[in-house]
C-alpha cells in the first residue's frame, strides 16, 4: 500500500497523517463532484491564503474555537494557519470591492487547520491538525432565497457525494438573541446564558446546575470585594465608588493599564448584575422553553409563534423570514421529513446573525453546516453591513458516510530488462494513450502484480500465456476493457 | 557507551543552594572544586559527574541527553514538557512555590479568575487592545488562560523583574512564581485565590532514552534513590531509647506495644539492664523503638506512664526498606511506557 506522509513537527515528535493513494483518489472524486455541483449554481472556485493574520480570526471566532487556532509569531506579527474559509473569503471580497457590493457566489476547497485541545489533553497519539473542507459563500445578496439556495445546495450536494441518509437541523441565532434582548441583559451575561444551553438540556445537570453556575458567575466564586464592601453600604453612586477607590488605590500607583473610573464602572456593573439576578433567572427560564423545541417545521413554527408576542415586530419578522426560507427549500425537492427545527442551534463560530443549519448522518455524525453572517464585515473592520450566507462540509466525515466507492483498479506492470527498455517504454506509452494505467518495473519485480506484461527482446510482450505485438496493440487493450 | 553519568544541578536561583543542602543531608555530598567552574563530583557516586547549569538549562541538558539526570523545578518541567523527559521524583520536599496570576492591588473589583475574564473582555471592548500578561511561563500561561475562557491576551515575554511590569507599564497583570508573597506586595500586586497554575517544588528528572538504554544511568539513579528515599523516610522518624523498671521482658514489650504510637516499625526491642551493684534489685529493661516524628511527645508521655525514665531521642538518618519505592515506581513506568 502506498502512503502519502504529511509530517507536522510537534515537540520532537512526528505526526504522520496517513492516507492511502486510494483514499486520496476517493476524496478527490467526491470533492470534484461537489465542485461541479456547486458550479451549476454559479459558484466560482476561489482560494484563500493558508497563512493569515491571527487578528482576522481572533475578532470573530467563538470562544470555543479561539484556542484551537494554530498561531505563530513571525517578526512580531501574530499569524495563524487558516482555521476555515469564511473570514478569508469575506476579507478578499472587501478588498476587491471597497465601494461596491456585487452579488458574488464563491466556492472553496482545501485544508484547514485546528488544534483540538481534547486530543492533546487525552494524549491521543493520532493527533491530526488538519482537515479538508469544501464549502460556499453567497455574498452581497439578501432575502430568504439566499438561505434557501445555500441550504438546498448543501444537502443536495450530500446526495451527489453519495450520502443519502442525511438529516438537516435548522436554527435561528438572530431570533434567539432578539428574544433574549427583552430581558435587557448585558452582552457578558447574554453570552454566559447562551453557553449554558447544553447544560440545560442535559438531565444530569439541568436548571439547578445552571443556577449554581450563575451564582458562581455573579459573585466570582463567592468572594466579595472585601476592599470595597467594608466601605460601601447599599446605596452606591459613581461618586461614592470613586471616593472609595481613591482610598483603595492609594497603596500604589500600579494600575495595570486601567483607570480608577474603569475600575469603578466595573464594580458598579458587578453589583448591578447581582441585583439583576431575578431577571437573569427569567431569561434562563425562557431559554429552557426555547431550547426544548425540537420538531418538524410546521410543529416547531407553531410552538415558536406561541413564544413570540404578536406586538414584537422584529420577532415576527424573523419568524416570517424563517417560514419563507423553509417553504423555498421545499421548492428544491428537499424532503421535509428530513428537516428538524431546533431554534437554539448555534454554530461554533460566533459571527452568525440569522438562520444557521447543520447536516448530520442518520446516526448523528456531523457532516457540516453554515448560516447567515451579515455582521462579519463589521467585525473584520469594514464599515459596511454585507449580507452573506455560507456553509462548509467536513470532508473527512463525509468520506466515512459516503456509499460511493471508487473501484480500485490495478495498473498494468510493464516488466523490462536493460535490453527491453525502449520496447517497454513504447508498450507503456501506447497503453496510456488508450487510457490504461501502466507503470514500468524491472522484470524481476513483476511477480505479485495483477497485470504483469513481460516485454521480450524481439519487442513483443507476454501477458499470462498470450503473446501480443506492437502493431496489434488493440488486442492487448481489449484485455483491460 | 561511557559509564560516566552526568547529573545537572542548578547553579543559581532559589533552589541552587537548597539542592546542595538536600543532597548533603541525603548523604550525597557534592564537591565543587572551584566556585567559578561548572563541574563537580559526588564522592559516594564515583561514576557520577556533576554539571552546574541554570534551572532552565538543567532541563534542556537532560532533554538533549548531554546530562542524564538533573534536579530542577516542577514549574520548569511543566512549562517545557518533553517526551524524552521523565520525572523520577516529584516531591523532594524543598523549593516550594506557586506559579500564579497576580493583578494590581488597585484592581479592587478583581478577586478571581472569573473577574479577570470580564476585565479581559473590557480591554477588548473599551480599549480595543488585549490584556497584557508579563511572564516567562508562556506555555503554561497560554493554556491556563484559554482553559478559563480568557482568549484575548498578549504575552509580554520577560526574563526578570516580572513583578515590576505593571508598574513600568508594559503589562497589566503578571504570571510568576510566588514563595512568600512579599515581592508581590512590595510591587503592589495581589495573587488571585484561584489563579494558581502550578504548585511547584524541586524534582529529580532523567533522560528517558538514557534510563532505558544505559545501565550505568539506571544504576546511578538506583543508588541515588536509595539514599534519597532512605533519608527522606528517616526525617519522618525518631528513635527512642528508654529505661523501664519492673516486670519481665514480655510484660514490658506488651505494655509498649499496647499503644500504636510506640509500636515501632515492627515492634519494640527490649534489652535487659545488668545491675552490677544490686543483684536483687527490681529488673530494668531498655526499650528501643522507632516512632513517627509527629508523635514524639505523645510517645514520650506514654512511655513515662508505663514506668519509663531517662528517655533518649535521636534523629533517624536513614530508613532503608527492602528496596527504594521510588526506584520501583520508576522501573514500572519505564516498562509501561515501552
Amino acid at each position: 500500500m502506498l502512503y502519502l506522509l504529511i509530517e507536522i513537527y510537534y515537540p520532537r515528535k512526528i505526526f504522520a497523517v496517513q492516507k492511502s493513494a486510494h483514499d486520496v483518489v476517493q476524496r478527490m472524486e467526491i470533492v470534484n463532484r461537489l465542485v461541479q455541483f456547486m458550479a451549476q449554481y454559479g459558484y466560482q472556485v476561489i482560494d484563500t491564503p493558508l497563512i493569515e493574520s491571527a487578528e482576522l480570526f481572533l475578532t470573530k471566532a467563538g470562544y470555543q474555537l479561539i484556542d484551537q487556532l494554530l498561531t505563530f509569531d513571525r517578526l512580531g506579527r501574530e499569524l495563524t494557519l487558516r482555521p476555515e474559509f469564511t473570514a478569508g473569503a469575506l476579507y478578499h471580497y472587501l478588498q476587491q470591492y471597497p465601494t461596491q457590493q456585487p452579488i458574488t457566489r464563491w466556492q472553496f476547497n482545501g485544508v484547514i487547520f485546528q488544534d483540538t485541545l481534547g486530543n492533546r489533553a487525552n494524549g491521543s497519539g493520532a493527533h491530526s491538525y488538519q482537515r479538508y473542507s469544501v464549502g460556499a459563500e453567497l455574498i452581497g445578496m439578501d432575502g430568504p432565497s439566499t438561505e434557501a439556495e445555500i441550504i438546498s445546495m448543501a444537502v443536495l450536494g450530500l446526495e451527489k457525494a453519495g450520502v443519502p441518509n442525511w438529516r438537516l437541523i435548522i436554527g435561528h441565532v438572530g431570533l434567539m438573541r432578539h428574544m433574549l434582548e427583552q430581558f435587557a441583559l448585558d452582552n457578558r451575561t447574554l453570552r454566559f446564558l447562551l453557553k449554558q444551553r447544553a447544560a440545560l438540556k442535559d438531565p444530569s445537570r439541568g436548571k439547578a446546575y445552571v443556577l449554581e453556575q450563575l451564582d458562581h458567575y455573579l459573585v466570582g466564586h463567592g468572594h466579595k470585594n472585601s476592599a470595597v464592601d467594608e466601605h460601601l453600604g447599599d446605596a452606591i453612586s459613581t461618586e461614592q465608588m470613586l471616593d472609595v477607590l481613591l482610598t483603595a488605590t492609594e497603596r500604589g500607583a500600579t494600575m495595570g493599564g486601567r483607570t480608577r473610573e474603569e475600575i469603578a464602572r466595573r464594580l458598579m456593573q458587578k453589583r448591578q448584575r447581582l441585583a439583576e439576578r431575578s431577571q437573569i433567572v427569567g431569561a434562563l427560564d425562557f431559554l429552557a422553553r426555547w431550547a426544548a423545541i425540537s420538531a418538524p417545521a410546521e410543529e416547531a413554527l407553531t410552538a415558536l409563534q406561541s413564544l413570540i408576542s404578536p406586538d414584537d415586530a422584529v420577532g415576527q419578522r424573523h419568524l416570517a423570514h424563517w417560514a419563507e426560507v423553509l417553504e423555498l427549500v421545499k421548492v428544491y425537492d428537499v424532503p421535509v421529513e428530513r428537516i428538524l427545527i431546533q431554534p437554539d442551534l448555534a454554530r461554533s463560530w460566533d459571527y452568525y446573525t440569522g438562520i444557521v443549519f447543520e447536516m448530520h448522518t442518520g446516526d448523528g455524525q456531523h457532516l457540516g453546516g453554515g448560516g447567515r453572517y451579515d455582521e462579519l464585515a463589521h467585525l473584520i473592520g469594514d464599515q459596511r453591513s454585507i449580507p452573506a450566507v455560507g456553509f462548509a462540509y467536513y470532508i473527512e466525515q463525509l468520506l466515512k458516510a459516503t456509499t460511493f466507492i471508487i473501484a480500485e483498479k490495478s495498473p498494468v506492470a510493464v516488466g523490462i530488462t536493460p535490453q527491453t527498455r525502449a520496447a517497454g517504454a513504447r508498450w507503456a506509452h501506447l497503453l496510456r494513450c488508450h487510457g490504461v494505467t501502466a507503470r514500468l518495473l524491472p522484470l524481476a519485480d513483476l511477480p505479485g502484480e495483477v497485470y504483469a506484461l513481460q516485454v521480450q527482446e524481439d519487442g513483443s510482450a507476454v501477458l499470462g500465456s498470450r503473446h501480443f505485438y506492437i502493431d496489434t496493440v488493440e488486442e492487448l487493450i481489449a484485455e483491460f476493457a | 557507551m561511557t559509564d560516566q553519568v552526568l547529573l545537572a544541578l542548578p547553579s543559581k536561583g532559589a533552589i541552587a543552594d537548597p539542592t546542595l543542602d538536600f543532597l548533603r543531608d541525603c548523604g550525597l555530598r557534592v564537591e565543587k572544586p572551584n566556585p567559578r567552574q561548572y563541574i563537580g563530583s559526588i564522592p559516594v557516586l564515583p561514576h557520577v559527574g556533576v554539571l552546574f547549569q541554570r534551572v532552565k538549562d538543567v532541563l534542556y541538558k537532560v532533554v538533549d541527553g548531554v546530562a542524564h539526570l538533573g534536579i530542577t523545578g516542577l514549574d520548569v518541567v511543566k512549562e517545557y514538557p518533553n517526551e524524552n523527559l521523565i520525572v523520577i521524583h516529584d516531591d523532594l520536599g524543598y523549593g516550594q512555590c506557586s506559579l500564579l496570576v497576580a493583578v494590581p492591588e488597585a484592581w479592587v473589583d478583581v478577586e478571581s479568575i472569573a473577574d479577570l475574564v470580564d476585565v479581559a473582555l473590557d480591554f477588548r471592548e473599551f480599549k480595543h487592545r488585549n490584556l497584557r500578561i508579563a511572564t516567562t511561563y508562556t506555555n503554561l500561561t497560554q493554556q491556563f488562560m484559554h482553559m478559563h475562557g480568557i482568549h484575548h491576551f498578549t504575552l509580554a515575554k520577560a526574563e526578570g523583574a516580572i513583578e515590576a511590569a505593571p508598574t513600568i507599564g508594559y503589562a497589566d497583570v503578571i504570571v510568576d512564581l510566588m514563595q512568600t508573597g512579599t515581592t508581590l506586595r512590595e510591587n503592589h500586586l495581589k495573587p488571585l485565590h484561584d489563579g494558581v497554575i502550578v504548585e511547584s517544588q524541586a524534582c529529580l528528572i532523567g533522560n528517558r532514552t538514557a534510563l532505558r538504554e544505559n545501565p550505568a544511568v539506571l544504576e546511578a539513579v538506583r543508588v541515588m534513590l536509595e539514599f534519597i528515599d532512605a533519608a527522606m523516610s528517616g526525617k519522618r522518624f525518631y528513635q527512642i531509647a528508654v529505661n523501664i523498671c519492673g516486670g519481665d521482658a514480655q510484660e514490658v514489650a506488651r505494655k509498649v506495644a499496647n499503644n500504636p504510637v510506640t509500636l515501632g516499625l515492627q515492634g519494640p526491642t527490649i534489652a535487659p539492664i545488668f545491675n552490677a551493684r544490686d543483684k536483687n534489685a527490681e529488673p530494668w529493661h531498655t526499650v528501643t523503638v522507632t516512632i513517627p516524628s509527629k508523635h514524639l511527645l505523645q510517645a514520650v508521655e506514654y512511655l513515662r506512664s508505663i514506668g519509663g525514665t531517662e528517655t533518649i531521642v535521636t534523629p533517624v538518618r536513614y530508613v532503608f526498606y527492602e528496596e527504594s519505592p521510588t526506584f520501583r515506581s520508576l522501573l514500572t513506568r519505564l516498562e509501561q511506557q515501552g
